[in-house]
């Protein structure tokens, strides 16, 4: 089993929030949001392009905007597999957590 | 609203091509137009500037640092290629680097001789002005004017900024202390030398050094000879046992690259003519004259006014002399290659030599390029597999193309760094062996090294470009399978080549065969006297001069001294005359060559008289009347009985002819023999207008020649110690005749060298690779029971067949070539057709030789060994 990146989990999971309105902006601005911290464009596209080589996403062209230049807009959808990547991180953080017998803050060492 | 900046949106379509659609980049705008909502214009437009910073940062890492990984990548594998193939790599960097030192010694010389009297400042606008004298029409050429033509025209014309005057002068006799030399290179000129022309001050007064009569300004390199590290300012050197100079200025050593070399500059004032310059004749030149003009200045306006100074100046003395009078302008630069055969010009370049040069460094690059095209696609059966594994792993063509010329590029580049060296190194005798001038200094030139570099990437490409797509054309399927023959490819294309350089090397071979020959023909041919152990003694002084007989008494007692006569010119260096001779029609004009000669003049050359006697002291009459003729100037004249006839010219109004000499060769063989006579110098005492010897010839027997040069020597010195002793031999002097052709012959046997170095490294490589082909053939052959030596012929038949063909084609090139050299000469060697055979015979042996130790190798090599692989 392939593992998700943190990163490319919160990508996956705005664009899944998104629904059909995941484009490059969108995306990093609910990234940042959820964050509270400014993603650099540079990190998005990668982050990105590396998810649609993973066939996480796919992406296609849609209609343009006055404010974009009269450029299109590149959309993302989740594929099957990326919804299963979700998933399957998830399943496993949760398995994590639950073999935890207690949660104290002594057992972490300073 | 205002759009995001314009400049920066293209640098990022650039970097995002996105095919076309930028999607990033309306991204980018979008967001652009959030924040300029938001916080302002300033803010979006600074925003996306450095969103479009970092995206050129990140390009610039993506597309060359990878690059660099990828190059150093390449660099190991072509190490690596290099160590596995040391020999041929060697064999083929030292041809490469063979040719590229000799191109940088063509580019060196091309550029010294391109750059002739290009180092003055003015060189554009300075003209030399030289003069016509048309006699009845036809031009008479001098190089010099009237001394008076330069001040004249400054009068004339005020738009010439200035003029110099500039008299080159014989070698002077200059003595400082014990310091004595005859010193070559001296000129009087005027003082604006030091403006007009380049030539930088380092001390002295730019107004003043030349000014005075008895100034003379010295290059730094004479100054050194003279005061060492003294300061030569206020010294004084004498010259020529009479005249004290004052040295006022020194010069920076002017570059060697000028047709009138100076080391010495004395002042115009200083010349006896000088104050009467003024009156002397515009037809009667002497020395050159330069005029420094304005920018861009129209001749056209210059030949406008020239009737008017015509009228003043030249008009009286039109009808004295029947000749008209023209100017002719010749540009600084233009003057060292100019053809038009003035009198009295300075030795000038010759344009053949600069292009037989230039060829030269043509060709040898091309061979040698030849050689690395012929070993890379040699090699590249042995690459096929590597390419095609590279292809295979996702290179695509045009990087396997970059990565092959890179190669060719990197060999070249270390073949550079190594020429450069040599060239350093054999520098020094290549100028001496070529006459050549270049300065190692010039190997730091900027334009040099540019243009060294730039025929690094020129051969890089050019021996690679062939190999590169060649190789990177192999389809990966073929290239991976068993099915690939390999070394089919291209074999022909390398046969061709090879035969191609050797068709070169064969054509040079035959005539640098027949430059020796011609030359040992004209050092060997009798000459008609005997040119061998005859010494030439300078004579200068009057005083000398007048003692000379008692000298000459001196030297003839000695055992070893055969005989010994004065004279003027001597064989080689004969001078010419226009004299009255008896026709059938009365007395006719003719220019013909003169020797002067002394008593005993003829015996001592050597030469034969057939008819009537030589000079003989008991005739006083010899010395105004006595003529001495040639047979062919006997045959020119048509004289029947030729002694007795008339000759006149000056004090010789009833010379007679007296005798008859043989032909003998007083010129050199480039030219038919030619009508000449003898005619007797005067003494001093005789007080007869006339000249006066400036050689003693002496023949010597020969034996103990270096005694009895000592002793002459010693001689001299107690006889006129004012002079030193300085002397040349006969043979040496007239076979300085051939220098020319001796240097061409030289350089087409450096030339010839190369050649054969660069085909042979080709012909060792080709042989290598087809023996390497061949070994199963070959442990096939000697399964079945061939002898090493019937497979060494095999293996020889495929080199001996392309030798055959190049010597076909190379010999009637050659022929051409010898043709046009010969031409030139009135006496030559015939084409002698055993030099052909032995080229044709030489080139197979070197061939033979040269492909047998491959096959050889191969031949020896246990057959079991390269069969148990299949």
């Amino acid at each position: 089993m392939k593992l998700l990146s943190r990163p490319e989990e919160l990508f996956l999971l705005s664009i899944w929030r998104l629904q059909d309105n995941a484009y490059a902006v969108t995306i990093r601005d609910q990234v940042n949001k959820i964050t509270g911290k400014t993603w650099s464009f540079g990190a998005t596209f990668v982050t990105l392009e590396r998810l649609v080589q993973k066939r996480y996403l796919i992406s296609h062209l849609s209609e343009s905007t006055q404010k974009r230049g009269g450029r299109s807009k590149r959309m993302y959808n989740l594929t099957r597999e990326g919804i299963r990547a979700l998933l399957d991180i998830k399943k496993l953080q949760e398995s994590m957590w639950d073999d935890i017998p207690r949660l104290s803050l002594s057992a972490v060492k300073k | 609203m205002l759009g995001p900046p314009r400049l920066t949106e293209r640098l990022l379509k650039r970097i995002f091509p996105d095919d076309g659609i930028f999607t990033t980049i309306g991204d980018l705008e979008e967001v652009y137009h959030n924040i300029a909502e938001e916080k302002g214009i300033d803010r979006a437009r600074l925003w996306y500037r450095v969103q479009a910073f970092k995206s050129v940062l990140s390009y610039i890492k993506n597309h060359f640092l990878w690059s660099i990984f990828m190059f150093k990548n390449y660099l190991v594998f072509t190490t690596r290629l290099i160590k596995r193939d040391k020999f041929h790599y060697f064999l083929n960097f030292l041809g490469l680097s063979t040719g590229i030192a000799c191109s940088i010694i063509i580019m060196m010389f091309l550029r010294n001789e391109l750059t002739y009297d290009q180092h003055h400042e003015n060189a554009e606008n300075i003209y030399r002005i030289s003069s016509n004298y048309l006699t009845s029409g036809k031009p008479l050429l001098y190089a010099t004017t009237s001394p008076a033509l330069g001040p004249r025209l400054k009068e004339e014309y005020p738009e010439i900024k200035d003029f110099v005057r500039v008299l080159p002068l014989p070698e002077l006799l200059f003595r400082q202390g014990d310091r004595r030399f005859y010193q070559e290179r001296i000129v009087f000129a005027d003082s604006s030398i030091l403006k007009v022309f380049t030539y930088p001050l380092l001390q002295g007064d730019m107004e003043r050094c030349l000014k005075d009569p008895n100034s003379i300004v010295l290059t730094q390199s004479l100054a050194r000879r003279y005061f060492g590290d003294e300061n030569p300012l206020g010294k004084v050197i004498q010259v020529e046992n009479q005249d004290d100079l004052i040295v006022t200025g020194v010069i920076k050593n002017p570059p060697r690259n000028s047709h009138v070399p100076i080391e010495g500059i004395i002042s115009y004032s200083s010349w006896s003519m000088d104050e009467l310059a003024l009156d002397v004749s515009m037809y009667e030149p002497s020395g050159y004259t330069y005029i420094l003009l304005p920018e861009k200045y129209n001749l056209a306006t210059f030949y406008e006014k020239f009737p008017a100074f015509y009228q003043k100046y030249c008009k009286a003395d039109e009808e004295l002399y029947g000749q008209v009078y023209k100017l002719i302008f010749l540009k600084l630069k233009d003057i060292h290659y100019n053809t038009v055969g003035f009198r009295f010009e300075m030795p000038l370049g010759s344009r053949s030599y600069l292009y037989a040069f230039f060829f030269i460094g043509i060709f040898i690059l091309i061979l040698a390029s030849v050689n690395y095209v012929n070993m890379a696609t040699a090699r590249s059966s042995t690459r096929v597999r590597e390419i095609g594994m590279k292809k295979v792993l996702g290179s695509r063509r045009k990087d396997l193309t970059f990565q092959l010329l890179g190669e060719s590029l990197l060999v070249s580049f270390v073949a550079m760094i190594f020429a450069y060296g040599v060239v350093l190194l054999s520098l020094t005798p290549l100028n001496q062996r070529l006459d050549l001038n270049l300065e190692t200094g010039m190997l730091l030139n900027l334009v040099l090294i540019a243009a060294v570099f730039g025929l690094f990437i020129l051969i890089g490409i050019l021996s690679g470009i062939y190999p590169a797509f060649h190789l990177s054309a192999i389809r990966p399927v073929t290239a991976i399978s068993r099915e690939f023959s390999s070394g089919r490819t291209g074999v022909r294309i390398r046969r061709s080549l090879v035969a191609f350089q050797f068709v070169i090397s064969i054509g040079v071979v035959i005539i640098t065969l027949f430059m020796n020959r011609q030359i040992e023909f004209m050092r060997n041919r009798d000459l008609g006297f005997k040119k061998e152990n005859v010494v030439s003694i300078r004579l200068r002084d009057n005083d000398v001069i007048q003692k000379i007989s008692t000298f000459k008494q001196e030297l003839i007692r000695h055992p070893d001294i055969i005989s010994a006569a004065t004279g003027i010119g001597q064989p080689g260096n004969p001078t010419t005359g226009l004299y009255k001779f008896e026709g059938r029609d009365g007395m006719e004009d003719h220019n013909f060559w003169v020797l002067w000669a002394g008593f005993d003049f003829i015996q001592t050359l050597g030469a034969e008289i057939v008819e009537g006697r030589d000079f003989n002291p008991s005739f006083s009459t010899d010395r105004q009347k006595g003529i001495i003729v040639n047979e062919t100037l006997v045959r020119f004249m048509d004289w029947d009985n030729p002694i007795g006839k008339r000759v006149a010219q000056g004090t010789h109004t009833d010379g007679q002819v007296i005798g008859v000499v043989k032909d003998f060769h007083f010129a050199s063989l480039h030219n038919k023999i030619e009508p000449m006579l003898f005619r007797m110098i005067t003494r001093p005492e005789d007080n007869l207008p006339g000249s006066v010897p400036s050689k003693l010839m002496v023949r010597l027997k020969g034996q103990s020649l270096t005694e009895t040069m000592e002793w002459m020597k010693d001689r001299w010195n107690q006889f006129n110690p004012n002079r030193p002793f300085v002397f040349s031999f006969l043979d040496e002097s007239f076979d300085r005749l051939y220098d020319a052709d001796r240097r061409q012959n030289r350089l087409v046997k450096i030339f010839s060298y190369i050649c054969i170095i660069i085909s042979l490294l080709g012909l060792l490589g080709l042989s290598s690779f087809t023996s390497l082909r061949r070994t199963k053939e070959v442990a096939l052959r000697k399964v079945l029971g061939a002898s090493a030596t019937q497979i060494v012929l095999i293996m020889f038949r495929e080199i001996f067949f392309l030798i055959v063909v190049a010597i076909v084609v190379a010999i009637p090139v050659s022929l051409l070539f010898i043709d046009m050299w010969l031409g030139k000469f009135a006496y030559k060697t015939g084409i002698n057709p055993v030099l052909f055979g032995a080229a044709a015979i030489g080139a197979l042996l070197v061939a033979f030789f040269t492909a047998s130790y491959h096959s050889i190798k191969v031949a020896q090599t246990n057959p079991a060994n390269n069969l148990r692989h299949e």
